[in-house]
């Protein structure tokens, strides 16, 4: 005990220093939201890394996986193809470019002056302001439950001293220090990651041995018994798919592939960092150093969190979550109980660098959609939109620390439920109009401001009258219509973000080429300077 | 059995996220030098 806490004070004086010497080069408002536009490429890989993977990812995806099996891989092969090299080579390059051209430093900014529109800024604004804590909050719990198991304290207090933590950490610093520090974190979370993979494989015999083991499970008599329920929902094992359109199938492929692994290329938090480098050649440079760290971490929490299992039987002849005592305490559990004293407390500052490094940055967005998006001061004072960040950030980290007491009691599995909700509204919302204002010079202006909102109703109906896991405890179906969800079918596991994403695609289209181009060519010829010329 | 998976569906998984891998370091490799610009 006195090892671990003497250990965390030394990291988190490092990582204090670091967000230091950043905060004294922050002078002005740029440097303090796009970083002064400068930053190193490994900086930049390892602090999008780093803000991209999170407890979330570790302790709850992982957690995930030893409840659906390695089928989770799927969403670390997105989560590279997608998130790293389709994000940053399709994405990254022009977004820095038209970022720098039109002088954008936050997301909603990017949109408001491609499309010439103060409602865009203020609504996706909003929408971050407003969902952005329900990710937050699964971030939180990840790490508050891993501190929980890791120094015995009760849930409740683990989570007061992390919001402690990172309450003090974000109001300093701005993107320039915390980008700094987002890299030591990265770096620790990549050689943290690479033990836990080496030690969990040579725990359990080697690597084809384990997943043999794990293969051979699922026909085990005593695990039957444990997975009976599962079984009829669609489970197949912990080596296979679920079956194919059962609701097992339906959440692992359309809430948890799918949401999270195509929610990622429409996150506020990471493309704002496609604008804190100077030139493409950092983009060219921070996609290998991107593409191993997130294969390193996703890869290493999925294959760990399903392995999990055969080291639970064989120690006690239950399976992981039956063991662990919920989805959410897997890795906690697995790591306190498998591994020896040294490593948990390696684990413990690598869960808490995991925690800080995305809660830093997604704070930062929360700050900034309300002092620089909701209520941007019109003769622009930089103290008073100063001020008014650091409150939104004040108000952003409450409602997270609310949520994350009431979210768990709520669901099981709260952190990847939570996290593919927020990711799943931003493909929705954003993905269509952010692929135009990208690619499509003549796109109206109409068409993505009503792509954008009929993505968002569609979504927002979805989690409110039909897709089960929400509804049924929002409750507003129950009490308009006398049912918990409108739709008693495979619609009712089919997530959100698939007919959110459809709509939103279909009415960007079909306005983008019935109506006519109403933005100003000039204009637009200026933002797209530089852009596709070779 | 693939490396001790009853599923292909996971091998390939596995597979693609190793390509996937093998292709941001090879692109990261040819245009180490490439894109340098931003008056």
């Amino acid at each position: 005990m006195f090892v671990k806490i003497t250990v965390t004070v030394i990291y988190l004086a490092i990582v204090a220093w670091l967000g230091m010497l950043g905060y004294k080069q922050t002078k002005n408002s740029t440097d303090y939201l796009v970083a002064g536009r400068k930053i190193h490429p490994f900086v930049m890989a390892l602090s999008y890394g780093a803000t991209f993977i999170s407890t979330s990812a570790i302790v709850g995806f992982g957690g995930l996986a030893g409840v659906f099996g390695m089928g989770l891989v799927w969403l670390t092969f997105f989560n590279i193809f997608l998130g790293i090299f389709i994000a940053f080579v399709f994405f990254g390059k022009r977004t820095r470019k038209m970022g720098h051209n039109m002088q954008a430093h936050t997301f909603p900014e990017f949109l408001a002056i491609r499309y010439h529109s103060k409602f865009l800024q203020k609504f996706v604004g909003l929408i971050i302001f407003l969902f952005m804590p329900i990710y937050t909050a699964a971030v939180m719990i990840g790490a508050s439950t891993f501190i929980q198991n890791s120094l015995g304290l009760d849930y409740n207090i683990a989570l007061f001293l992390f919001s402690a933590i990172v309450a003090s950490y974000v109001f300093f610093g701005g993107l320039k220090g915390v980008m700094y520090s987002d890299a030591f974190q990265g770096s620790l979370m990549f050689i943290g990651m690479a033990i836990l993979l080496i030690a969990s494989i040579s725990h359990l015999g080697g690597l084809v041995s384990a997943n043999t083991r794990l293969t051979a499970l699922f026909t085990n008599p005593e695990v039957l018994g444990q997975i009976e329920n599962s079984m009829a929902a669609g489970f197949a094992g912990w080596t296979e798919m679920p079956t194919f359109l059962s609701p097992y199938w339906y959440t692992l492929v359309t809430s948890i592939i799918l949401g999270v692994g195509i929610g990622v290329l429409a996150q506020p938090q990471l493309i704002v960092r496609y604008m804190s480098v100077k030139s493409d050649r950092e983009l060219n440079r921070a996609i290998p150093i991107g593409g191993v760290f997130i294969a390193m971490m996703t890869g290493v929490a999925f294959t760990v969190g399903a392995l999990s299992n055969v080291y639970f039987f064989e120690k006690t002849g239950k399976i992981a979550v039956a063991f662990a005592g919920g989805t959410d305490n897997i890795i906690p559990v697995f790591i306190q109980s498998s591994m020896p004293e040294w490593f948990v407390t390696v684990f413990l500052i690598i869960i808490i660098a995991a925690g800080m490094s995305t809660l830093s940055s997604q704070f930062h967005t929360i700050g900034s959609s309300i002092g620089r998006d909701l209520f941007k001061t019109p003769d622009h004072q930089p103290q008073k939109e100063m001020f008014i960040t650091k409150a939104g950030m004040l108000l952003g980290i409450l409602v997270t620390i609310f949520l994350s007491y009431t979210l768990p009691t709520v669901w099981e599995g709260a952190i990847a439920i939570s996290t593919s909700i927020f990711f799943g509204l931003c493909a929705a919302a954003f993905l269509p109009m952010y692929v135009a204002a990208l690619y499509f010079k003549n796109i109206p202006k109409k068409a993505a401001i009503w792509g954008m909102l009929s993505g968002f109703t569609t979504y927002m109906f979805w989690i409110l009258f039909v897709h089960t896991k929400e509804a049924v405890v929002i409750g507003l179906c129950q009490a308009l219509f006398g049912v918990p969800v409108l739709f008693n079918n495979f619609l009712a596991v089919l997530d959100p973000m698939i007919p959110g994403l459809l709509v939103s695609i279909l009415v960007t289209i079909i306005l983008g080429v019935t109506l006519k181009p109403d933005l100003d060519e000039e204009r637009i010829n200026q933002l797209f300077s530089g852009i596709g010329e070779k | 059995m693939y490396f001790g998976l009853s599923g292909f569906s996971i091998f390939l998984a596995y597979l693609l996220t190793i390509l996937s891998a093998v292709l941001c370091l090879i692109y990261g490799i040819l245009n180490w030098n490439k894109g340098d610009h931003d008056e």
